[in-house]
């Protein structure tokens, strides 16, 4: 099946994106908006905004199962995306990839979350939009950790701005070096109790507790609605008001009639130009027809998620790199990271039993992190810090359950609200570790004869020592607000499962120390660019990826004007 | 949009009115009741697993004035969670010993089978049950069954929207507002 057709003109487009996901979106729409004819490569099915989310609009009693899935599908086509123990449901498990069509390895448990499909995970991601900090660019120099970022918070701010103009990102700002504030949108409200909460931790610790930024619209932005409460972002949004490549990106690109989108394509390889220097374009599998084609473009935009750019580098073997491009460095497919979560507190609180609220939001509160970020708060046990997500709410019909009482006495405790109650889980920094990696594996193949990929990667002891600060300064906060019945809790957690893998491509100073340059340009190959989430250098303990919009803007601005003067 | 919200707001007054008492309720149902469970032919269950089922859903969600259980179909989807294995195992044999324990212990109580006993009787059987698995550390079967039924009135159109109040579309997000102005428990 072989065919590798080849028909030179027809194939041949200014610029390759390989991915269609939130980097993948934003090169497309850059890249487009600038001239080039660009052709996206996604290895997933199409997913037409609104036409193709399914469930968005369904009842909770016309999901036939009520939104749970069958115990054998569980086992058999799910068992590793449902270590998350809430996407496997009716409502998006078709976002999710079936395990037993795309098997992966592990040495140590790695969970990897993926969907394969034209938008990739920007449909079902947890949309929380934060810059990353001046701190966060200078720590690995300052701290010998890894290898230093080639750029600094001034080089990418403007880019910050940019991308949230366009994606629309809703916030309070509070003037936080640590959590710089950003383009916002008006912010969504907090609850009576999470108001409460900011102001009794502002008084009594001067920690920080905000809005969660997040990319939903709270007002109409570039054609798109603005969020109605409903917190079925996960579905999809008939309304087109949360950021997607699918409501927002694509449809830019779209308009430039620059842009050829190809769903149901895997690119195995990017086939390197020894006599040019260069990458001359990529070999896909057609996955429909079982074709190998080769498609060629003066620039590549790697943008297929750290874990698949990865593999597809490590898999563009030739003679010039015999363990792929970006490999000669040594660090591809190293210093994989993600955050760490799962530990943090609830309690409950009186006095607001006569309060409620109405309508879904699609966030809670966000609390900026207060560990390591100036000499006061500076830690001896542990490097970096974290941050936490939370919300507040009345306990609800669920609640009855454990009360005493059935028939009328439990339909009226039913339609009583129950306690308030606020809960807080912390995100974490993962300090960038060499052995932490992934690698291939040419023995066992998919069915697409490719090698699988491997996991071997583990949180380490400056992870440990910090999770017991997370834990116990929640808890320090319900406290301090005058919370009750206050339970800690550390349910234990596995790279991957933050769904924000990150490094396996990173960027420096030095060719031999990092696969990518400060203009996210493959050393190895000046014309390949890397701009998903392999290209960091460090991971913050905010969530990547707004970095990941404003990198990829900066990166296509760059290519463009270096496509201009004849440099690529 | 705000005439939906409007028409959600008259709504929720309604329902949000006084409870009346099982037994005159429930006596008034009896026959209605009794109508679903004759035409529904359950695909896993007997008919007198049917019959144990429907009259401890009726015993723990009945319809007051707002709609039961039974009306809402918890019976058909605890039989249809049967036979699409949405329980997993052990819950599946939990929940299974636990009906057939309902009949075996109403005979020796009260001399008939569970579906039999008069709805004082059930009532008051089940509220045992409710008591212990409360207290009790270990799950049990009733905790079990009452987390089923709970979630599947709630999730259901009746319960939902008649019992509970339901937005499908808020429009808005207000984050202090008086209980009273809002009345029920959302239903999600």
């Amino acid at each position: 099946m072989n065919l590798n057709l080849r028909a030179k003109k027809e194939n041949t487009y200014d610029a390759i994106v390989i991915g269609s996901g939130i980097s993948g979106g934003w090169a497309a729409k850059e890249l487009c908006e600038k001239g080039l004819k660009t052709l996206v490569l996604e290895r997933g099915r199409n997913v037409r905004h609104i036409l193709d989310y399914p469930t968005a609009n369904l009842d909770p009693w016309n999901f036939e199962h009520r939104g749970r899935t069958p115990q054998e599908e569980l086992e058999e086509k799910y068992p590793k995306q449902n270590r998350t123990g809430y996407t496997v449901s009716e409502r998006s498990k078709h976002w999710f990839v079936r395990d037993d069509v795309h098997p992966y390895q592990e040495v140590k448990r790695f969970d990897w979350m993926r969907g394969y499909h034209v938008g990739g995970r920007s449909i079902m991601w947890g949309r929380h939009s934060y810059r990353w900090s001046a701190q966060d660019f200078e720590a690995n120099a300052k701290e010998g950790i890894a290898t230093d970022w080639p750029i600094r918070y001034e080089d990418i701010a403007p880019w910050y701005t940019y991308v949230e103009g366009y994606a629309g990102i809703q916030g309070m700002k509070e003037g936080l070096a640590q959590l710089p504030d950003g383009n916002f949108l008006p912010p969504i409200k907090m609850n009576c109790v999470e108001q409460h909460f900011r102001e009794k931790v502002d008084e009594k610790l001067k920690w920080k507790v905000t809005i969660g930024r997040t990319a939903n619209l709270t007002q109409p932005l570039h054609g798109r609605g603005s969020c109605q409460y409903r917190n079925r972002c996960i579905e999809g949004c008939p309304y087109g008001a949360y950021f997607s490549s699918n409501a927002a990106t694509l449809p830019a690109a779209e308009k430039t009639g620059n842009m050829t989108l190809r769903p149901n394509s895997i690119v195995y390889e990017i086939i390197f130009d020894k006599q040019a220097g260069k990458a001359s374009g990529v070999r896909v599998i057609d996955t429909e027809t079982k074709e190998d084609i080769i498609f060629d473009a003066k620039i590549i935009f790697c943008c297929a998620s750290a874990v698949g750019t990865t593999q597809i580098l490590m898999n563009s073997k030739s003679d010039a790199f015999p363990n792929g491009i970006g490999a000669s460095s040594g660090e591809l497919g190293h210093n994989l990271m993600d955050h760490h979560f799962r530990v943090g507190a609830s309690g409950e609180i009186d006095g607001f039993e006569d309060m409620y609220y109405s309508g879904r939001r699609p966030t809670g509160f966000y609390i900026a992190r207060f560990r390591n970020i100036d000499k006061a708060s500076t830690r001896k046990d542990f490097l970096r810090g974290y941050g936490y997500q939370g919300q507040a709410s009345r306990d609800g019909w669920q609640s009855a359950v454990k009360e005493m009482g059935i028939g009328p006495a439990l339909k009226e405790n039913m339609q009583r609200p129950g306690a308030w109650r606020l809960g807080m889980t912390a995100f974490a920094e993962t300090l960038p570790y060499h052995e932490n990696r992934m690698f291939l594996d040419y023995e066992n193949k998919d069915q697409w004869g490719l090698p699988t990929v491997v996991f071997d990667a583990e949180f380490k002891e400056n992870e440990r020592i910090m999770r017991k600060d997370m834990m116990t300064s929640a808890a320090e906060m319900l406290e301090a607000a005058g919370f009750k019945n206050i339970q800690t809790y550390d349910q234990g957690s596995w790279p991957g499962l933050g769904i924000h893998e990150m490094g396996t491509a990173r960027m420096g100073r030095d060719r031999k120390t990092s696969v990518l340059n400060k203009n996210n340009q493959v050393w190895d190959a000046p014309n390949v660019f890397v701009t998903d989430g392999a290209c960091m250098t460090s991971a913050s303990c905010v969530n990547p990826s707004l970095t990941y919009m404003a990198l990829t803007a900066r990166a296509a601005d760059f290519a463009v004007s270096e496509l201009k003067k004849q440099n690529l | 949009m705000m005439n939906r919200r409007e028409a959600l707001k008259q709504s929720i007054l309604v329902i949000g009115g006084t409870v009346v008492s099982a037994s005159v309720v429930s006596s008034m149902l009896t026959s209605c009741n009794a109508d679903v469970a004759e035409k529904w032919i359950p695909a896993v269950l007997t008919q007198d697993q049917a019959a144990i089922l429907t009259k401890a859903v009726d015993t723990v969600i009945p319809a007051t004035s707002t709609p039961g259980a039974v009306q809402a179909g918890v019976p058909q989807l605890f039989d249809l969670f049967l036979k699409d294995n949405i329980f997993k195992k052990e819950d599946k044999e939990m929940m299974m010993n636990g009906l057939a324990s309902l009949d075996t212990e109403a005979q020796a109580k009260y001399g008939k089978p569970f579906a039999q006993i008069t709805e004082e009787q059930a009532f008051e059987y089940l509220s045992e049950l409710d008591k212990a698995a409360i207290a009790s550390k270990e799950p049990m079967f009733f905790g079990a069954f009452k987390q089923f039924v709970v979630f599947a009135f709630a999730t259901s159109e009746l319960g939902a929207t008649q019992h509970l109040q339901y937005q499908a579309v808020p429009g808005e997000y207000s984050g202090c507002v008086p209980l009273t102005q809002i009345g029920v428990t959302w239903a999600v």
